[in-house]
């Protein structure tokens, strides 16, 4: 009888864990809240389909201002790079980074390749896009969780963790020192954590500094080995979900593969995690690392908020920021979407939201990105990062978010990483 | 309340919350996210779709019969070490040696019930060898366990592990190092859920990029035959996928001769890897054992028919030698992909030499003849694959994801070609009669698939077909809802009896239900 009665209060708090366990939600006051009753306010100051958004009830925004100024949230190399830069570089016929004087690839390319864009020159929307990806490369090899989480109307679906290793051979002090015989802009590993039947799925990606194309590996549990796949396929769902590969930081693929062009300059609300940079710490080898307890994006399905779109961020804060409108067109006939239109920040060029249209023109996804800023205080160490994404497809009535941010996990700048790892051999580590 | 209703309260309890939160639980068990535990849980029932002809045991299967329902769960343990070897001192000599380690375990517990309560001709199967049987159907064990450690171009992978090379799916050629179990599920399991663990020392070697060459590897596996000879198993007489076979007529009795726990028994192999101007390429050359036994008579002692006849079943071994390649082309947007292998003195079956009979001067039925001592002969063959996948967008049937298409030819040459070679399975009625092996063989393999409503569903289709007139069709579904999986799949096999086409009256349909810990 004794043990009943025991197993009855086990059953009672194996009950409550999962309510005991959930994110506590904290929202933070902010200057202005924008909702379907003064929706106006934001008409021309965010892309259409968010507005639309705010207007029928979907979304709330927050507004708020930094308490920062972001432009200076960058390592010493990135911020001396806006002078040292300046006609340093050039794009060649392929739309790939040349030495301005000599012709030669630009092989080692520190902080932001292109300061100063003039938005008449032709090549302007593609230098738009390169400074994006150096900017990404400029924190340094990184390590970080990812959860990518499916949300319908109904609320959360299905979630996917994956660990994110990135080195890149350009972009920052560290990548000067290492041979790069073969001219590799950057690799990345991916491996899928859970769900369990997916565990151990893990691609590899090697990516050339010249108009090459991609070089892709996946290993899948259910065969036991590597094979080669596809470099071509970035359109396609990632794992089913509504993000692409390449709607990864707004676009992850390589430059020369679209056709570029500057629609203009717009004021725009921007999102952002925290109105103030968050803490940062250093590790014995000097890696920067983003504090845990972090609480990140949290989504109106976690509160259980029903009176907006499940998918909508509760605590992201909306910040005016200028940004150039870039427009992007694939060159590869099968790309599965159209034309697609990316809000890149001046200062930081993260891209913090991409419309998407379908092949035919109609209106498809919307992607908003998140900007968070890190300072370690003591060591004056300052970065700002793109991180948290959400991507709503709109013919669907769906949503997928990514998130780096969160109490339990930690993204590491900087960080020191075995080159080995990306080698054929080397990659049978992350295989099961 | 009573006990078992508690239990089953408190089964209920468990599944009605982990539904209710969606989402199963995180199972990282520190802060540093290093150690983590997670699983899964499975049951799949199999309905039989055909009634049993020929050789098939036990005979009184047909349609409507419940063939299989197994029961299994994995658990898993993965930890990284790295930060513990700077703190526990037991660890502290990994981090002098600068080697990052990690350790992977997994515990499968496995219980096939329709010995149990499945049809009749199960269970009478059962009552008639039970021991074995009550054997066959459960198994609890340390299924994988193996230690990770690298620096720099070196890695190790030490313990009980599976290890796959080549590019093919479906079936192996340069992928035979791990033996397979074909007794709970034959073919129409997946290939990865039949392999079995060995405990194998593996290491590779990073020599980087040489002159034209990038990423050139060199790796090497052993597995010690005084630790691990484990080979296929055999499904016992009667259960639901063993081979049709007929019943040995007396006196002839069967027994299995497994490879002894020696040395000159180890597993070991070698292969090179790299990549040429875009093309992966590898050379390997390894031993392994044959997935399936070559019979032979044994009479003892000489001469019949005074002797005590034995049929065996022998696992012999095999040296293998091969090749493979894969790259990418731009302009079709495939992946090709090659393998050839050269398999060097493997065992046959020529029923005159392994199994000679020598007929009566009076035929007695059920008595085919004496039979006398015979040999096991080699042949060498050479094996080969080419294939391609590619990802390709039908629009009309899914917007947003592409069908991911496989397709393999496989091949088979018999060098020294012996018209009298045999596959080892009997043709109906007659014992001593057997399909015949061709000096060339072929098999084509195809696989679709593709992902709706955000991944949740995934409908796939598998066919294979033997160019001797055997068709292999597998159309499944799979569904998730988290952390449940569920799958339904339709197995056939149709056509003449040769190659796969042994279990050409086993077509069944599966429903496969699972629960993830994370």
């Amino acid at each position: 009888m004794k043990s009943l009665k025991w197993l009855r209060v086990l059953l009672i708090v194996l009950g409550l864990l999962p309510f005991l366990t959930s994110e506590v939600p904290g929202q933070e006051a902010c200057r202005e809240v924008i909702d379907k009753t003064n929706w106006k306010e934001i008409d021309g100051r965010v892309p259409d389909p968010l507005m639309e958004w705010v207007k029928n009830g979907d979304f709330v925004l927050h507004v708020d201002e930094l308490t920062y100024a972001p432009a200076e949230y960058w390592p010493s190399f990135v911020l001396e790079s806006r002078a040292a830069n300046i006609g340093k570089y050039a794009l060649d016929e392929n739309d790939v980074i040349v030495d301005a004087k000599t012709g030669e690839l630009a092989r080692s390319v520190m902080g932001i390749p292109f300061p100063n864009v003039d938005p008449a020159d032709p090549k302007a929307a593609a230098k738009v896009i390169y400074n994006k990806h150096y900017v990404s490369f400029s924190s340094g090899h990184k390590r970080f969780t990812t959860n990518i989480a499916w949300i319908g109307r109904s609320g959360f679906e299905r979630e996917v963790e994956g660990f994110f290793i990135e080195a890149y051979m350009t972009g920052f002090p560290g990548a000067e020192r290492i041979p790069n015989p073969r001219d590799i802009e950057r690799y990345n590993i991916i491996t899928v954590k859970k769900p369990y039947d997916l565990a151990g799925t893990s691609v590899m990606l090697w990516r050339y500094l010249s108009a090459k194309d991609d070089v892709n590996f996946s290993y899948v549990p259910a065969i036991r080995r590597v094979r080669r796949t596809t470099p071509a396929n970035r359109s396609d769902g990632f794992l089913g979900s509504d993000f692409a590969q390449d709607d990864m930081t707004g676009y992850d693929g390589k430059t020369p593969a679209f056709e570029w062009k500057v629609i203009g300059e717009r004021d725009v609300l921007a999102p952002y995690a925290y109105t103030y940079p968050i803490p940062m710490s250093r590790t014995q080898k000097g890696e920067w690392l983003m504090g845990r307890g972090v609480e990140g994006i949290h989504y109106a399905y976690q509160d259980g908020n029903t009176s907006v779109a499940p998918w909508c961020p509760m605590n992201t804060v909306f910040v005016k920021r200028s940004a150039w409108l870039v427009e992007g067109k694939a060159r590869d006939p099968y790309y599965n979407y159209g034309t697609q239109y990316l809000w890149i920040d001046k200062e930081l060029w993260w891209p913090v939201y991409k419309v998407i249209h379908t092949r035919s023109g109609e209106f498809w996804k919307f992607l908003l990105i998140t900007t968070i800023a890190l300072e370690n205080k003591e060591t004056k160490d300052r970065l700002v990062l793109a991180v948290d994404q959400l991507i709503v497809d709109v013919t669907r009535d769906h949503a997928t978010y990514t998130k780096q941010v969160h109490p339990s996990a930690s993204m590491t700048m900087f960080a020191v990483v075995d080159l080995n790892d990306f080698t054929l051999g080397g990659f049978q580590k992350y295989c099961k | 309340m009573g006990t078992g209703n508690w239990k089953l309260a408190v089964v209920f309890w468990m599944v009605v919350l982990v539904a209710v939160t969606g989402k199963a639980w995180a199972v990282y068990l520190d802060g540093d996210r290093t150690l983590e535990f997670t699983g899964k849980a499975q049951t799949r029932a199999s309905i039989r779709l055909q009634d049993s002809e020929g050789f098939t045991a036990p005979p009184g299967i047909s349609v409507g019969n419940l063939v299989q329902w197994r029961s299994i769960a994995y658990l898993e343990i993965n930890h990284n070490l790295e930060k513990l070897q700077g703190e526990l001192g037991i660890l502290k000599p990994l981090k002098w040696l600068e080697l990052r380690t990690k350790y992977h375990l997994v515990g499968r517990f496995l219980y096939e019930a329709v010995y149990n309560v499945g049809p009749d001709g199960f269970q009478d199967a059962r009552e008639d060898d039970e021991e074995n049987i009550d054997s066959f159907k459960q198994s609890y064990d340390l299924w994988e366990f193996y230690a990770d450690l690298s620096r720099g171009p070196w890695f190790f992978r030490l313990g009980k592990q599976n290890l796959a090379w080549g590019e093919t799916d479906v079936f192996r050629l340069l992928d035979q190092i791990n033996p397979l179990d074909n007794t709970y599920g034959g073919i129409f399991e997946d290939l990865d859920d039949r392999r079995i663990p060995l405990w194998m020392l593996r290491g590779s070697y990073n020599l980087g990029t040489l002159g034209p060459i990038d990423s050139l590897t060199l790796e090497g596996f052993w597995v010690p035959g005084d630790w691990d000879v484990h080979v296929s198993p055999l499904a016992p007489y009667g259960t639901a996928y063993s081979a049709p076979l007929p019943e040995l007529p007396p006196p002839l009795q069967q027994r299995i001769i497994y490879p002894d726990k020696d040395l000159s028994n180890s597993r070991w192999g070698v292969r090179l890897t790299g990549m040429l101007w875009g093309v992966n390429l590898s050379a390997a050359h390894y031993k392994t054992f044959t997935d399936l036994p070559t019979p032979l008579f044994v009479i003892e002692p000489d001469p019949p028919p005074l002797g005590s006849p034995y049929q065996e079943l022998r696992f012999d071994d095999v040296q293998i030698t091969g090749g493979s390649l894969n790259f990418w082309e731009s302009v079709t947007d495939t992946v090709f992909r090659a393998e050839a292998a050269w398999f060097w003195s493997e065992a046959v079956l020529i029923p005159d030499i392994n199994i000679p009979i020598q007929p009566l001067p009076i035929q007695i039925p059920g008595i085919p003849g004496i039979p006398h001592n015979g040999r096991i002969p080699e042949k060498d063959f050479l094996r080969y694959m080419i294939g391609l996948d590619k990802n390709v967008w039908i629009r009309p049937l899914n917007q947003t994801q592409t069908f991911l298409v496989s397709m393999q030819y496989f091949g088979q040459w018999v060098s020294d070609y012996d018209p009298r070679m045999r596959q080892a399975v009997p043709l109906y009625p007659k014992e001593t009669e057997f399909p015949a092996v061709r000096e060339v063989e072929g098999t084509i393999t195809m696989l679709a698939n593709t992902l709706y409503l955000s991944g949740q569903v995934m409908p796939q289709m598998v066919m294979g077909y033997d160019v001797r007139g055997a068709w292999l069709l597998q159309p499944s579904v799979n569904l998730i809802r988290e952390p449940f999986r569920l799958m339904i799949q339709y197995s056939a096999i149709v056509g003449n009896f040769t190659g796969f086409g042994v279990f050409r009256d086993r077509d069944q349909i599966s429903f496969s239900f699972s629960y993830l810990l994370n």
